[in-house]
């Protein structure tokens, strides 16, 4: 029998919180993340007994980067449930970095009831007005009857078109009250984001000039894995014996094998990646939202489009990013594997390339990796570059790669190989410290069969590592690497580089010791002394299904993360390590 | 320039609109609002560069509250 709390109806009828979960369940919802709390209990109430399992984190934080990771992996909606006031506030930062890297999650925020709207109740917050600016969709349920077609409209609006986040705020009093038979209907406009098809005279125009050019560059970014893109673009690139770029998420779109691509491109991307970028007559950026992240600076590229010099090509779902930075040459609003196959297909003659241009991006890749592999070996301890190396053979080709935000994360831009698409994961857009932990177990329940390697700064792992219980609390196995410099490295070297090396608020001491933390949560915690080693205990761990945190000491003065194109530079000027002479200018 | 266009008739809605308008690099010289039964008709009069009005649209055009919108260039 179902004890239904609050509410003057009998045993059998059914509160607005059932017909919600009804509504998950019709959804083919398995779990829901968050912390329950006064405003939202009810919610969970409704869920007790039923087939959907809730996922208790130690941090709000942690649950909406958690479902961030789900997402990413199962390509479906996740959902987050959290009380209101601290529990609402606690999911923004991961609202922002589901928006700035379109995540399709569906926050369900608990609300103090309406008859005290407004009036500063206990954990009263406006959560709509606060994530007003980093939501796809957001409503506040105000009667019974829109209770589940909110539900329903924030689902489909976070997973239409370009993926976001979502968000319905559910006051107390509402979801106790009993269901009504009918639904209101929530006014929106969906249609819009049904992608339009590609325009045909426009892939024309771009058709024309992928033809005319000796130089095309594609430039992938994150829409390209949502779109499953990936096929058309190696396709194209072969056409065209293309260089790839891409942007930091793209990385997951093109496996890193494939011989012309060069890699991500921008602040810390691969000097190859950046030369390509800046030399290139004609660049076909798809799914990416033109950031200065993979720029550096517009200027050069609105120079070269402006004096035709460059073809900007710009494919994308979404219309308000064509031109937001960078006006292309032409633009294609579309979905980009839809896009692409009409581009493919139109090529009908064998287009010209530049051999020389290819050999010579692939000489900067060659310098770059002996150069690296030289510096690695003349320090005593781990260098960054090289245990990425070992770890990634110690790491099965399908796992997921997660990370957190600062230098690792920089490293990994440059020298993790991804070869499964959609098998790396990381903050881009925010660049937010945390993610990692989270995001990790997400993705490990979302994929149970799939190892997941999070790597993470020391700094990182701190901020949600009480969501570590999770890993035995729900069996999520995932193994952690903490690059541990004992300190916020990615800032330091801004210091030690733009600041004159003021070193300030940047240096941790020697507190926490890993390994009693790992200790606190029933997970093996490996201090690996050589390369070998720790190839071993990450081999093991994957092999075992075991979890394991990997605390790897790497001495700060030697974690400079190179190449680096400083803020407001152009990609040519990308400060590359010691021992490298190219330039990354093209002599045509 | 001007920009017409229909909401959902509800001030959280209208919030939504003011937070991107207020973002966008354009002079907003006038700007109303008039409640229908189901809606809220804005018209908003503007000064600003023709690419800045555009994305400002397609910006606008992105929320789903958004029914319908139009731009009107006023000078021609
Ligand atoms: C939540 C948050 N706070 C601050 C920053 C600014 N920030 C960027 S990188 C970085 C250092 C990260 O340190 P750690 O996780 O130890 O990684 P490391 O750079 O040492 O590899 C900081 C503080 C951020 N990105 N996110």
């Amino acid at each position: 029998m179902r004890y239904n709390v609050g509410g003057n109806f009998g045993a059998h009828d059914k509160r607005v919180v059932d017909k919600l979960v009804d509504t998950l369940k019709h959804l083919k919802i398995k779990h829901v993340f968050g912390i329950p709390g006064g405003s939202i209990m009810t919610l969970y109430d409704a869920l007790y007994g039923q087939d959907i399992d809730t996922m208790l984190f130690r941090h709000e934080q942690g649950a909406i980067h958690a479902a961030e990771g789900y997402a990413r992996v199962s390509g479906r909606p996740a959902v987050v449930a959290v009380t209101s006031g601290p529990g609402a506030t606690n999911i923004v930062t991961g609202l922002a970095d589901a928006y700035m890297d379109s995540n399709p999650v569906v926050a369900i925020t608990g609300q103090v009831a309406t008859t005290i709207f407004g009036r500063d109740g206990f954990q009263e917050i406006d959560i709509l007005g606060i994530v007003t600016p980093i939501t796809k969709f957001v409503y506040q349920v105000k009667k019974p009857s829109e209770a589940t077609a909110a539900l329903k409209t924030a689902y489909e609006i976070s997973i239409i078109g370009r993926p976001g986040p979502t968000l319905i705020d559910l006051p107390r009093d509402i979801q106790l009250e009993k269901a009504p038979d009918f639904e209101d209907r929530i006014l929106v406009n969906k249609e819009k984001y049904i992608p339009p098809p590609p325009d045909e005279d426009k892939i024309r125009e771009v058709v024309k000039y992928i033809v005319e050019g000796v130089r095309p560059v594609i430039l992938v970014g994150g829409g390209v894995v949502w779109s499953g893109a990936t096929g058309e673009v190696l396709e194209l690139s072969k056409i065209l014996t293309a260089p790839i770029v891409s942007t930091l998420p793209g990385k997951a779109a093109v496996p890193h094998d494939y011989p012309l691509y060069m890699g991500a491109a921008g602040m810390h991307g691969r000097a190859e990646a950046d030369a390509a970028l800046a030399n290139a007559d004609v660049i076909i950026a798809v799914g990416t939202r033109i950031s200065d992240r993979t720029w550096g600076r517009f200027h050069e590229l609105r120079q070269g489009i402006h004096s035709g010099k460059i073809k900007f090509i710009h494919i994308d779902i979404d219309k308000s990013e064509i031109g937001k930075n960078v006006k292309p040459t032409v633009s294609v609003v579309s979905d980009a594997r839809e896009a692409l196959r009409k581009i493919i297909d139109m090529i009908n003659t064998i287009p010209r390339y530049d051999s020389r241009f290819i050999k010579w991006l692939h000489d900067i890749r060659t310098e770059y990796e002996m150069v690296m592999s030289k510096i690695s070996d003349s320090v005593p301890g781990f260098h960054p570059w090289r245990a990425l190396k070992t770890i990634r053979r110690a790491t099965p080709r399908n796992a997921i790669t997660v990370t957190g935000v600062g230098s690792h994360q920089m490293w990994t831009e440059i020298a993790w190989e991804v070869y499964t698409p959609g098998t790396y994961i990381t903050s881009a857009g925010l660049g937010t410290m945390g993610f990692c932990i989270p995001a990790s177990l997400g993705a490990k329940l979302a994929a149970r069969d799939k190892p997941v390697l999070c790597i993470d700064g020391d700094g990182s792992f701190q901020m949600t590592m009480n969501n570590l219980t999770l890993v035995r609390d729900y069996d999520l196995p995932i193994v952690i690497v903490i690059f541990d410099n004992r300190s916020l490295q990615l800032v330091k070297q801004w210091q030690i580089y733009l600041y004159r090396r003021r070193i300030i608020a940047t240096e941790f001491g020697r507190r926490p010791d890993f390994s009693k933390i790992g200790e606190a949560y029933d997970i093996d915690v490996a201090k690996p002394e050589t390369y070998d080693e720790l190839e071993r205990v990450i081999a093991r761990a994957f092999r075992n299904n075991e979890p394991l945190i990997v605390d790897l000491t790497i001495d700060p003065e030697i974690d400079i993360v190179l190449p680096w194109v400083k803020p407001g530079e152009w990609l040519t000027s990308a400060m590359l390590p010691e021992g490298m002479s190219t330039k990354l200018v093209y002599e045509d | 320039m001007k920009i017409n266009f229909t909401i959902n008739k509800s001030l959280d809605s209208l919030g939504r609109v003011l937070a991107i308008i207020r973002r966008a690099k354009v002079d907003v010289k006038n700007l109303t609002i008039t409640a229908d039964t189901y809606v809220y008709q804005v018209t908003c009069n503007i000064d600003g560069e023709p690419d800045e009005v555009r994305w400002l649209v397609s910006k606008l055009d992105k929320l789903p509250e958004v029914l319908k919108i139009e731009e009107i260039d006023i000078n021609h």
